[in-house]
């Protein structure tokens, strides 16, 4: 009985995650970064929109630490502070379009990014919140500098 | 550059070379621009308009986004192919900045098919000029070769203006 119950679990587990491998990102943390997401596709072409959140280590070494889907409307997430950590936006379509930065939370700041998909252009922006919820500084997208191309992450 | 990767569609991803003829023998950034105002390509257009931007700021606004938007891979995994399905959309873009004219050009490569008269570096998909107006205008002229490349065309009107800085989502070219 145990045993069937666990494969109930699982077969329900895979379900939730759409069987695609991706790790739910534990968001245990503060919340700290605010998400507003708009993806609009259209009659042929549905849009998915991820967030993949990765503790970088070095410019070519990343722990990967899971996966949000991101749904229209506003997304509440808690990174950890005071550590660099890569996100990677990505669009679905027929294809899978990455978007990414590096963001090193400072502890106390919070953050929001707007992330938006429609007439076949993407775009993200990420800013620093100001006092009492104003907007606060834009911040330049940072890439990483790895040679080898092959160290950064496959988007899924 | 960054890699993007595309599920299979449905289909047979040709293994086999593909011979296409270069659209109307374009070689150069200069043969494309002619091209189109000849209307050598079916359903070409040019845009031409004025922005309420000076030029330094266009050109600056142009060199990130052409960095950030348009030097892309895109790989193809074909799932039911015959012979293997892999293959790579190459995308590459050329920024030039001269004091009176900034130019952004774009080329794909497809890996796939073999382009006969076409530059090493791919066909011409899309073409930006940039010149002053005036201190606080800039000229613009957008010349693209079909209605399939009218997403790019909107990005790139969009980074002009300074209005949206979206990139276009090359995968679905």
């Amino acid at each position: 009985m145990n045993r069937i119950h666990l494969a109930c679990w699982l077969l329900l587990l895979s379900v939730i995650t759409g069987c695609s491998g991706l790790k739910i990102y534990p968001n245990t943390t503060e919340k700290n970064l605010l998400i507003r997401t708009k993806a609009t596709g259209s009659f042929f072409m549905k849009v998915e929109v991820f967030l993949h959140v990765y503790h970088l280590k070095d410019d070519c070494k990343n722990d990967y630490l899971g996966s949000i889907k991101l749904k229209n409307g506003e997304t509440q997430i808690g990174l950890p502070t005071g550590q660099p950590t890569y996100l990677a936006f990505v669009f679905r379509t027929d294809g899978i379009t990455p978007s990414t930065t590096i963001l090193t939370p400072r502890p106390g700041n919070s953050y929001i990014a707007d992330v938006t998909y429609a007439d076949r252009i993407y775009n993200f922006s990420l800013r620093e919140a100001g006092p009492r919820g104003s907007p606060g500084r834009e911040l330049e997208r940072q890439t990483r500098n790895c040679p080898d191309h092959r160290s950064l992450p496959e988007y899924r | 550059m960054r890699h993007y990767l595309r599920q299979g569609r449905i289909g047979l991803l040709l293994v086999t070379a593909v011979f296409l003829l270069s659209g109307c023998g374009v070689k150069t950034a200069d043969e494309y621009r002619h091209a189109v105002r000849v209307s050598c390509f079916l359903f070409s257009t040019v845009d031409s308009f004025e922005v309420e931007r000076p030029f330094a700021d266009v050109t600056t606004t142009l060199k990130k986004k052409t960095k950030e938007c348009l030097d892309v891979t895109v790989r193809l995994i074909c799932t039911n192919c015959i012979g293997g399905g892999e293959s790579k959309h190459i995308f590459r873009p050329t920024f030039i900045a001269n004091p009176d004219r900034t130019e952004v050009h774009l080329q794909l490569k497809r890996t796939e098919v073999i382009a006969i008269g076409a530059p090493p570096e791919g066909a011409y998909v899309i073409v930006l000029d940039a010149a002053p107006v005036d201190k606080k205008r800039t000229k613009i002229d957008i010349y693209r070769q079909s209605p399939d490349e009218k997403f790019i065309h909107n990005a790139m009107r969009g980074w002009v203006k300074g209005d949206n800085m979206g990139c276009p989502d090359l995968t679905t070219h």
